[in-house]
């Protein structure tokens, strides 16, 4: 059955007299899912903002069942049953299940007041349908992420959304979570919804499309069946080149031990890890989520407290630190939330890009030389390729999910760490800037600093490291070198005890 | 081995929570047994209804404020707002006097408390304009408001002292059923809010967008309407709390209601009404609220405290409230 549900034609956009979406044509088919993968920066959010009538396109135009649609706000794309799925979801968390349900379009009392009881009743049959079992009086805040995310889509739904767009909805969830959510998303298909997904992880589009389309440059290069296209192919149309390896190699040379950590402890989740860097080496931290991995680099770092233990850098002890301490140290520390703790987002690239850097760039009393400012902050755009058409007026929240990235990574560069930690540094970037970021720790590896990188991803945890430890529930409970890396053997170490539990 | 850190680790977090949640109480609850021992008037129920009478002017600021704080703002111009309307109210009265117009009467009582909502809801106004309109900051935005307001005031009372209560206007012999007529009014305009914040389309935008102004607006509520207002409800109702507390206390200084926003700001903090938005009630927590605050004055009172006490005290209920308050946001997800 093809029955288009949304179609666009000719879409352009342009931003700062750049165009960003070179004119679009694409339609979303009534009952069908839709992939939408491309590079970060190649216009997908773009796309997004102009369907949700956040921007408003140069031209081009767009008929949601048949009818003209020409959005000028986020209201009318409700109104058009147009709804969305954000990464950072829409719910009010200080408002319970049934309030954030029905906040659109209250229930009233015949005498005028807000009708809880009845709001509660068919909260509860919402609820069922997705088979949660909350109570409608239960606060947002204290749901887990994946429990938010369904709510959300029972908003849409309720809403009676013909369209609903997903942007990066498996980022925050666990794998059950992930599961939960494509049957749901199945389920929107059997009712016929239009279902948009948008992701950076192609296992899931594949797994979950009929069709994808991909986007590159604010191009649409190819929309084809799912079955159609191997994962080979999709990932070099979208990087626009053939990726002969997504990892890089350098060849370098591990050195003697230059950090050493002894028994830290962080209450409550960190529970004593010990463990030793080498210089250029690049040492793995594998755990799933709430294994306390970013606790004990956050602890390492001094953003949270140490309880017990200490650490030993170039020799030295320390027994308590902090973020000012560790930069001083030479240490580097990527956050896993760049939204909130890596950027200043409403300031421009170039005051990102030195921040971390102030000292250098100041003379003895404290004054900024801008000429070495400029300079530092263009190399950076340089080496980094960070897509910017003006640093100083282009604040860091313009800019796409990779290159935020690489504005984190690049402001710790410019001071040349010794020791860099990075938490999940390659979260929500697609897979050119991956490469990219693969091959600075590996430059950085090369030149001598020892690298600390923490992530979820197995995979790139394989294919980047020199050795990988995996932390369960404080602790350390394996480790292996580069040549003994073993998928079951990893996911043994992070598991065993549920797995023997079960 | 993990279960048992686990649980300890829970436990403690639970009694941190719990010293955060009642804490206040329990120090409330001492400061009650210390003032009964002291004075065996203070547990009566004669005292109780006077003390709801002097809080009754004030629980309305408790009000209107928390509609303002429920959105994530402030109003520090709430003493001042009391002063200008009072001042207002009180040379409406002077001129209806000198008129001849008998001022005992239940229909001038009613202009009269109308003019004093009125005069509140303009500087509400003003305050809501600046602040949902021109987008400007609601500390600064009504903190400005606050010198304006009572510069008006002293500049039309020549900064005289006004006398109200020998012309008529005495609010405190106004009984009905041996229950002061400020107990009525506060209860019922208070019954009304808190009918408009829990069940109205309104009150649940204000409470939402209170949490999460960039959420609302995507979700299509007229966020600055709304939060304009809100300003306009706290205007009216300090306005009113003016022209009552004016009419229960016979005549209006210059230093009227001086300070009162900071008795009104923590009475609703301390009625579980965040600084940061997105929570709070009327009922009961604005009533809590005032009346804590007010307890402790009036044990004060009775102990025959140093009065210079009573700023100190004050100060540290303030700083207790916003403390807790603090440190409960820290615990909750946004």
């Amino acid at each position: 059955m093809t029955d288009s549900a949304l179609i666009l034609k000719d879409i352009k956009k342009g931003f700062f007299g750049v165009e960003v979406l070179h004119g679009i044509t694409v339609s979303f088919e009534k009952g069908e899912v839709c992939g939408m993968v491309g590079e970060n920066g190649a216009g997908k959010s773009t796309l997004m903002n102009v369907i949700g009538g956040v921007f408003k396109p140069e031209s081009g135009e767009m008929t949601v069942d048949g009818q003209p649609y020409n959005p000028t706000n986020p209201k009318d794309a409700t109104k058009a049953r147009i709804a969305f799925i954000h990464q950072e979801l829409n719910l009010f968390s200080n408002l319970s299940i049934a309030e954030n349900l029905y906040i659109d379009n209250l229930p009233k009392t015949k005498f005028g007041a807000i009708d809880y009881k009845g709001m509660k009743k068919m909260t509860s049959e919402q609820l069922k349908k997705f088979s949660i079992e909350e109570n409608p009086s239960t606060i947002v805040a204290n749901l887990p992420m994946g429990v938010r995310q369904t709510i959300e889509i029972a908003k849409a739904l309720i809403a009676d959304a013909k369209v609903i767009l997903f942007d990066e909805p498996t980022t925050s969830l666990s794998n059950k979570e992930k599961e939960q959510l494509f049957r749901t998303i199945g389920m929107l298909k059997e009712q016929g919804v239009a279902v948009v997904f948008i992701s950076h992880i192609i296992e899931d589009v594949f797994t979950l499309c009929d069709k994808i389309s991909i986007l590159r440059d604010g191009s649409l290069i190819k929309t084809c069946d799912a079955d159609k296209i191997t994962k080979d192919e999709l990932i070099s149309l979208m990087v626009g080149r053939k990726l002969e390896k997504v990892y890089p190699t350098v060849e370098k040379k591990i050195g003697g031990v230059q950090l050493k950590i002894n028994n830290l402890v962080a209450e409550p989740v960190v529970k004593g890890i010990s463990l030793e860097l080498h210089h250029g080496e690049i040492l793995g931290i594998f755990g799933l989520m709430g294994s306390g991995r970013t606790e004990f680099v956050r602890a390492l770092y001094g953003a949270d407290p140490i309880t017990s233990g200490s650490i030993e850098l170039d020799g030295k002890t320390y027994y308590k630190t902090s973020p000012i301490d560790s930069i001083n140290r030479g240490m580097a520390f990527i956050t896993e939330d760049r939204r909130s703790e890596g950027l200043l987002m409403p300031k421009p690239v170039e005051d990102n890009i030195v921040l971390v850097n102030l000292n250098n760039i100041c003379n003895k009393i404290g004054v900024m030389n801008k000429k070495l400012e400029d300079d530092q902050s263009n190399q950076i755009i340089r080496e980094l390729s960070v897509k910017v058409n003006d640093k100083k007026m282009q604040t860091a929240a313009n800019l796409s999910g990779g290159n935020q990235q690489k504005l984190v990574i690049g402001k710790w560069l410019l001071g040349s760490p010794e020791v860099l930690i990075m938490d999940e540094p390659t979260r929500g970037v697609d897979v050119g800037a991956k490469y990219e970021i693969y091959s600075l720790i590996q430059t950085l590896a090369k030149s001598g600093s020892g690298v600390l990188f923490i992530s979820s991803e197995m995979e790139e945890l394989i294919g980047v490291c020199d050795r990988i430890l995996v932390v369960r529930n404080g602790v350390i409970t394996g480790g292996l070198h580069k040549g003994e890396f073993d998928q079951k053997k990893i996911m043994y170490y992070a598991l065993e005890e549920d797995v023997s539990n079960a | 081995m993990h279960e048992n850190t686990m649980a300890a680790g829970f436990k403690t977090s639970r009694t941190g929570i719990f010293i955060i949640k009642y804490g206040i109480y329990f120090i409330f609850f001492v400061m009650c047994i210390m003032f009964s021992f002291s004075n065996k008037n203070f547990l009566t129920v004669s005292n109780f209804v006077l003390l709801l009478q002097q809080s009754a002017p004030l629980m309305l600021g408790v009000t209107g404020m928390t509609f303002v704080m429920m959105d994530g703002g402030i109003d520090i111009s709430a003493g001042s707002n009391m002063y200008l309307s009072a001042t207002v109210c009180g040379l409406l009265i002077i001129q209806l006097d000198a008129k001849g117009v008998v001022i005992n009467n239940v229909s001038i009582y009613i202009l009269i408390f109308l003019v004093g909502a009125a005069i509140g809801a303009v500087v509400g106004t003003i305050n809501g304009l600046l602040i949902a309109k021109a987008k400007m900051v609601p500390f600064i935005v009504t903190l400005i408001m606050t010198s304006i307001a009572r510069g008006i005031g002293m500049f039309i009372t020549k900064a005289d002292l006004i006398t109200i209560n020998n012309l008529g206007f005495k609010l405190t012999d106004k009984r009905f059923l041996g229950i002061s007529i400020l107990i009525y009014m506060a209860a019922a305009i208070m019954l009304v809010l808190h009918f408009v914040l829990r069940y109205t389309r309104y009150g649940i935008q204000l409470k939402a967008q209170g949490n999460n102004h960039e959420a609302a607006q995507k979700t299509g509520f007229n966020t600055s309407r709304n939060t304009f207002f809100a300003y306009i409800i706290c205007g009216a109702l300090c306005g009113l709390a003016g022209i009552m507390a004016a009419g229960s206390s016979g005549s209006i200084p210059t230093s009227f209601a001086i300070g009162n926003e900071f008795i009104i700001i923590p009475a609703a903090v301390l009625g579980g009404t965040s600084l940061f938005g997105g929570k709070g009630s009327i009922l009961p927590g604005a009533v809590i609220g005032m009346m804590l605050v007010n307890t402790i004055i009036n044990g004060l009172t009775m102990m025959n405290a140093n009065p210079y006490i009573y700023t100190i005290v004050s100060g540290i209920i303030i700083f207790i409230a916003v403390m807790v308050d603090s440190m409960n946001f820290k615990g909750e997800l946004r």
